[in-house]
């Protein structure tokens, strides 16, 4: 019984053990040295204003009264309306494998500490 | 002791399972940052909102959306649908079937791999018909000019969201391989539209 709950344990430790490890991966993956998921695009060839532009940077903004504009410099011409650097990031399925790992790793650990707990209540 | 370190256990690593299942496959939002001065500027400010969008229908690839509205992400790029199903109009641009070219983005695929509501986008065909409901129950009618793909960071914005000749919807989601580190894919296609009635 006592060598049963240990390899129990043991199992417990290793599925939590996959989740972190899957979690960590994908975490990392996530994350570029700026330390944001991602730069942003540069519209045009001009450089990217750069992740987490702060909302104050619009404030210079100025307004043509049309269809909405930035003219921030460097970023996107007058009058556009258009994001400040450009296309949405419409794909997560790169990830698939880290996500599937996480969901099984997490799995795992709940399925064995579940019955650990059941055979602890029958014992 | 032992019980409650179980216990422990199990439950957060349901609350895991839960919530990286639901990011996967139902919810991801993205978070909008506030932009004031297009917003008070945007076109959508001055229109009833009947006439602002409701559904984006395609029916050569079977597509029936909901639309949602999209700022601006913390990026600085259009933002994305909140689930995997809907798609979303750029709030700050035009509205569809007003001068100006209105777009409208959406997943091509989610967490886990599955199929976005634009993952077929890259099927429709140069001539193909894309009708826009609004609020108020009007019908527009698109048919599609053009479809390009072009590499992530040289996508051309002005031409995408900025045209003003004609009324346009342009519609955009991923395309290519996959670029890890910057954790997107390394396309995005985008099929041009024109208002017919």
């Amino acid at each position: 019984m006592i060598s049963m709950t240990k390899t129990a344990i043991a199992a417990t430790a290793l599925g939590v053990l996959l989740t972190g490890g899957a979690a960590f991966a994908q975490s990392t993956s996530q994350m570029p040295a700026t330390g944001y998921p991602d730069t942003g695009y540069p519209a045009n060839g001009t450089p990217s204003t750069g992740a987490g532009a702060p909302a104050t940077d619009y404030g210079a903004s100025t307004s043509n009264g049309m269809t909405g504009s930035s003219t921030m410099p460097g970023t996107m011409p007058a009058g556009t309306g258009a994001p400040t650097t450009g296309v949405p990031n419409t794909g997560a399925g790169g990830n698939a494998p880290e996500t599937a790992a996480l969901l099984a790793g997490a799995a795992a650990a709940a399925l064995v500490g579940a019955v650990l707990i059941g055979r602890r209540k029958e014992a | 002791m032992r019980r409650v370190i179980l216990w422990a256990i199990v439950v957060g690593a349901l609350g895991v399972f839960v919530w990286t299942l639901i990011h996967a496959v139902f919810y991801a939002p993205e978070t909008e940052i506030q932009v004031p001065s297009l917003a008070r500027t945007a076109p959508a400010t001055k229109v009833a909102t009947s006439s602002l969008p409701a559904r984006l229908i395609i029916p050569s690839i079977g597509i029936n959306a909901a639309i949602q509205n999209a700022g601006i992400n913390a990026q600085g790029n259009m933002q994305v649908p909140s689930n995997f199903t809907d798609v979303a109009w750029y709030k700050y641009g035009a509205v569809p079937g007003q001068v100006g070219s209105a777009v409208i983005d959406g997943h091509v695929d989610n967490g886990l791999g599955l199929d976005g509501v634009f993952k077929h986008l890259a099927d429709v065909n140069v001539g193909d018909d894309v009708f826009v409901q609004t609020r108020g129950g009007q019908q527009l009618h698109f048919v599609v000019t053009d479809i390009e793909v072009y590499p992530y960071t040289q996508a051309p914005s002005l031409l995408i969201f900025g045209q003003k000749d004609a009324a346009r919807l342009n519609l955009i989601t991923c395309d290519g391989t996959w670029v890890k580190g910057k954790d997107t894919y390394n396309e995005r296609l985008v099929v041009f539209t024109r208002l017919v009635t």
